[in-house]
């Protein structure tokens, strides 16, 4: 298939139709509504697609202040307290030596949420304003961006590993703090946001910029 | 597709997403953080330390009454200081803290003398504390170089002005009665020429110790031994002798007014210098040795402590300034007596011996008070005022008694020994002696006293006998009484012999006499034994006796052997007896020579003259046969040879003798009694002596001997004809020849004789 055969093709909305997106029933008509077959809820475009994915990645990025600010744990070392946020649990591993887990922690907490919050930036901007720009390689970001939004978890994992693991009393313990949640909400918030962004508005922008010329 | 697809359902719109309901919750919880971090943020405050030394940025905390309320943020150096600024950020509610007049300071471990603080900084690492004053806000502070040690603890402040503050230093304990009442808080200097003054903070519970009239002196070091409290006073005292301290007495006449914060009190250099005791002066005989510092004592109570040592004016000897225990006050009277006691070597009064020389006194109530006293030289002999019974020893000298000697009943103290002094006209020693009250029903009109000085130790084969009373007297002599039968009490003063030994004292046995050649080994103590058994021993030796030739022992039977003392009892040097033959008393080469006896009847007698040689063997005398051989010459037959029947001993040698014309020589037997029979009228003797030789072509050669002994000492050999021949049973003296050797058929000879038991 040659990258124009790619490009070209029917649009369901040209031939009349839309698809269930739950059980991928062609459904004829583009007006919104139920599908027959499953009950879904059923439209050519996600409704407020763009709106949604906004809400959310501005959620999401006003979050991102909480979450770093915010101690996301506490480790108790006979009776001795040190609480870190996330960018200073990273610096402390780094400066502990353990440059490995460091960049994975920095990675997985600092820089995919990023990613994901600024590539959704990105792909809203692009169907909403978008001129000249490749379609598929917007649509690689927008998987990419679906892909690596779960990762994220990974540092969540290991906070509420080590609170289960270091529980010694006074000896060793280890808590989670309001920042742990508070960078927990911004992963969730980026999955639905990543979630609500309706792909199919790439193609639409694109064709619309090649109809206008 | 036959059929077209369904059509959707068509549902209105429903306007904007309710999604964003989240960016707004997202923006509330942002502002909210943002005006916290404005409004309720951490303080950052500059404190300027003298070190840097143990903070550590983002990890020394602030701590206040055990909370953390900030962390080191930053530490800054200061140029052109060893100083360093440390920024700090506190937590909001630590606002109120951060005022004029708040102090703080680097907590570090502390172990020292005087306590252990900080110590959970071994763990944690040090921390910031502070104290928190009161005035306008203030957010740049200098912290102080160490743990201030005034507290806010309620309690007594005083101040003490000294010439110098010694070795104190804050913290230094405070003592009332060696108890820790209170401690140094601050010194600083006074103005002008005041010295020192010291910041004394007194426990709220011991506020009411301190009178109006209290006397503070510096104990630091050892003159802390200046405290009249007694003698474990340097131990309890350790850590003031490392850090000085402070100790306060009531001072002489005690105020009821009580001390209030902030009065001013002089700190004397001395516990001698706080003028707290009584002064007395007491002049010394020459020839004493008392040092600055020796303690006065009173049956062994420190009472007092010299202060001054001086010559005295008529450079015959010195005097001591001494202060007393304001207790004995009432006791310093023309009765008291002082005198200088010398350590003596105790038993657990080792602490004397370390003190050197001190003093010692005789407290007594009177009816004038003195200052000023004489010492004597020596602790007064005899002191009527101690209670028990006191009793009067008189012996020639007193050994090796000391004062304190103890006295034993059955080995148990029972009393001591109070001093000694000559006898008037010096012809003997007179011996203060004081029973313990509860045991002065112990003596009696005819108790007998005896020295128990010393060891008297003898080691033997038969092992190594003490004989002591306890240490104690091996030290200091000692004296030891039992009780006549005679049950009169003794009253005080009784007099006494005071008898070098027990066995003087109490006269055991019978004293004898035994005049020897020469003394041969013996020596004083060496026992005297019948049959193996010590009856008595030998008490001592004097040459000369009674012919102004040889050697006197004087010697004592056991009481249970006073029997022996008769006219016919034999006495007799024993010595070892080391021949081919025999061997005997062996034991003698290692114990000593001995005497033995052998008892006999007649009258009493304690003068012997002892046999110059062991009589005769007498188990053969009276029993037994006894036989004399003609022989032409002696041979090598001596005293003892064995006597054989068909190489059996049955007999030996007793003795030789020459005829009474010298033409042979009579040799005497003794068989012994159960081989009487063997003995007819035609037996033949004949010498054993020496190796018999046969040669003989048909039967080789036949070396024949009857016995080694035979063989080296000589013996001699008899047989009996056969039972037809053999002639009757012969009477003791019956002669017979000796023949140089047998006939063959002699030999052959084999009668069957009964042997004499005793049941016959």
């Amino acid at each position: 298939m040659t990258e124009t055969s790619r490009l070209e093709g029917a649009v369901g909305i040209e031939l009349g139709r839309q698809t269930c997106l739950t059980c991928f029933q062609l459904i004829d008509g583009l007006e919104p509504g139920y599908c027959p077959r499953c009950g879904e809820r059923v439209a050519a475009r996600i409704p407020e697609a763009i709106s949604r994915t906004w809400a959310w990645v501005i959620t999401g990025t006003l979050l991102l202040y909480p979450a770093n600010k915010l101690p996301v744990m506490s480790v108790t070392r006979l009776g001795q307290t040190e609480t870190d946020s996330i960018m200073g649990g990273v610096f402390t591993l780094y400066q502990s030596g353990q440059l490995a887990i460091a960049i994975l922690v920095f990675v997985a907490s600092v820089v995919v949420p990023g990613i994901k919050l600024l590539g959704l930036t990105y792909l809203c901007l692009t169907v909403q304003y978008g001129r000249n720009f490749n379609p598929l390689r917007v649509t690689r970001l927008y998987r990419l961006v679906h892909l690596i939004g779960r990762w994220s978890l990974l540092d969540l994992f290991l906070i509420s590993i080590l609170v289960a693991l270091v529980n010694l009393g006074s000896i060793a313990r280890i808590e989670a703090q309001s920042g742990a949640t508070a960078f927990a909400t911004v992963v969730i918030v980026t999955m639905f946001a990543s979630h609500s962004f309706d792909p199919r508005l790439i193609w639409d922008r694109h064709r619309k910029v090649q109809a206008d010329g | 597709m036959a059929e077209s697809p369904p059509v959707a359902l068509v549902k209105p719109n429903r306007g904007l997403p309710l999604v964003w309901v989240m960016p707004l919750i997202a923006i509330c919880v942002a502002a909210w953080l943002v005006y916290q971090e404005f409004t309720r943020g951490d303080i950052r405050v500059a404190v300027q330390f003298p070190s840097g030394e143990g903070l550590v940025v983002g990890k020394t905390p602030v701590k206040y009454s055990g909370v953390d309320i900030g962390v080191v943020q930053a530490i800054d150096l200061i140029p052109g200081s060893e100083a360093v600024m440390a920024k700090i950020d506190f937590l909001r509610s630590a606002e109120h803290l951060l005022v004029d007049g708040t102090s703080f300071w680097v907590v570090k471990p502390e172990i020292s003398v005087t306590g252990v603080r900080g110590l959970e900084t071994l763990v944690s690492g040090k921390y910031i504390t502070m104290e928190a004053g009161s005035g306008p806000r203030k957010r740049t502070f200098v912290a102080l170089s160490e743990a201030p040690l005034h507290t806010d603890e309620p309690g007594l402040r005083l101040r003490l002005q000294a010439q110098s503050i010694g070795s104190l230093t804050r913290g230094s304990p405070v003592h009332y009665r060696r108890m820790v009442v209170g401690k140094v808080e601050d010194y600083k200097l006074a103005g002008g020429d005041l010295g020192v003054e010291v910041h004394v903070f007194i426990e709220e519970k011991y506020r009411h110790l301190v009178r109006r009239s209290a006397r503070f002196w510096n104990s630091s070091g050892v003159d802390f031994e200046g405290s009249l409290q007694g003698v474990k006073l340097r131990m309890d005292s350790l850590a003031s002798l490392l850090v000085g301290g402070i100790s306060f007495n009531d001072g002489p006449e005690p105020s009821e007014e009580r001390a209030g914060d902030g009065d001013l009190f002089i700190l004397h250099p001395s516990f001698a210098a706080a003028d707290a005791g009584v002064e007395i002066t007491v002049k010394l005989p020459p020839r004493t040795k008392i040092d600055r510092g020796a303690g006065v004592h009173f049956r062994g109570i420190r009472v007092g402590e010299v202060v001054s040592v001086q010559a005295s004016p008529s450079l015959d000897g010195m005097s001591v300034t001494v202060m007393m225990d304001p207790a004995t006050k009432s006791r310093l009277t023309e009765n008291t007596r002082f005198w200088a006691a010398t350590p003596t070597f105790a038993l657990g009064r080792v602490r004397e011996l370390l003190n050197g020389e001190q003093l010692e006194v005789e407290l007594q109530t009177g009816n004038e008070a003195r200052r000023e006293f004489e010492a004597a030289a020596t602790p007064p002999a005899y002191d009527p005022s101690l209670p028990g019974r006191h009793l009067v020893l008189t012996a020639a000298d007193p050994g090796s008694l000391t004062r304190d000697a103890p006295v034993y009943y059955r080995r148990l103290q029972v009393g001591k020994v109070q001093g000694f002094a000559l006898a008037p006209g010096g012809q003997s020693v007179e011996i203060y002696l004081v029973l313990e009250p509860r045991y002065a029903s112990l003596v009696h009109a005819d108790s007998v006293f005896w020295h128990t000085g010393g060891v008297r130790a003898s080691a033997s084969l038969d092992g190594i006998d003490f004989e002591m009373d306890s240490l104690a007297s091996l030290l200091r002599g000692g004296i030891a009484f039992a009780d006549g039968p005679d049950g009169v009490g003794a009253a005080d003063g009784s007099r006494y012999v005071l008898y070098p030994s027990r066995a003087e004292a109490l006269r055991e046995g019978v004293p004898i006499t035994i005049a020897v050649a020469s003394a041969d080994n013996i020596r004083v103590g060496a026992p005297i034994r019948y049959r193996g058994v010590s009856v008595g021993e030998v008490t001592g030796l004097h040459l000369g006796g009674k012919g102004g030739d040889g050697v006197e022992l004087s010697a004592r039977l056991n009481e249970n052997a006073a029997h022996f003392a008769r006219t016919d009892t034999l006495f007799w040097i024993v010595r070892p007896v080391i021949s081919l033959r025999k061997t005997e008393n062996l034991d003698t080469v290692i114990r000593g020579h001995y005497l033995r006896l052998e008892p006999g009847g007649g009258g009493y007698r304690t003068h012997f003259v002892a046999l110059p040689e062991p009589p005769p063997e007498d188990e053969g005398l009276g029993a037994g046969l006894h036989l004399v051989l003609d022989a032409a010459r002696l041979g090598s037959i001596k005293a003892g040879a064995p006597v054989y029947y068909r190489e059996v001993k049955v007999g030996e040698v007793t003795g030789h003798e020459l005829g009474e014309l010298a033409d042979r020589v009579y040799i005497y037997l003794t068989i012994a009694p159960q081989y009487a029979t063997l003995v007819r009228e035609n037996s033949r003797f004949w010498h054993a002596s020496g190796v018999r030789f046969d040669f003989n072509l048909r039967q080789g050669a036949q070396v024949h001997t009857e016995s080694l002994e035979a063989l080296v000492a000589g013996g001699i050999s008899f047989a009996t004809p056969d039972n037809s021949e053999m002639g009757r049973e012969v009477l003791s003296g019956s002669h017979y020849a000796l023949y140089p050797k047998p006939e063959p058929e002699w030999l052959l000879w084999s009668p069957k004789i009964t042997l004499w038991t005793n049941e016959k």
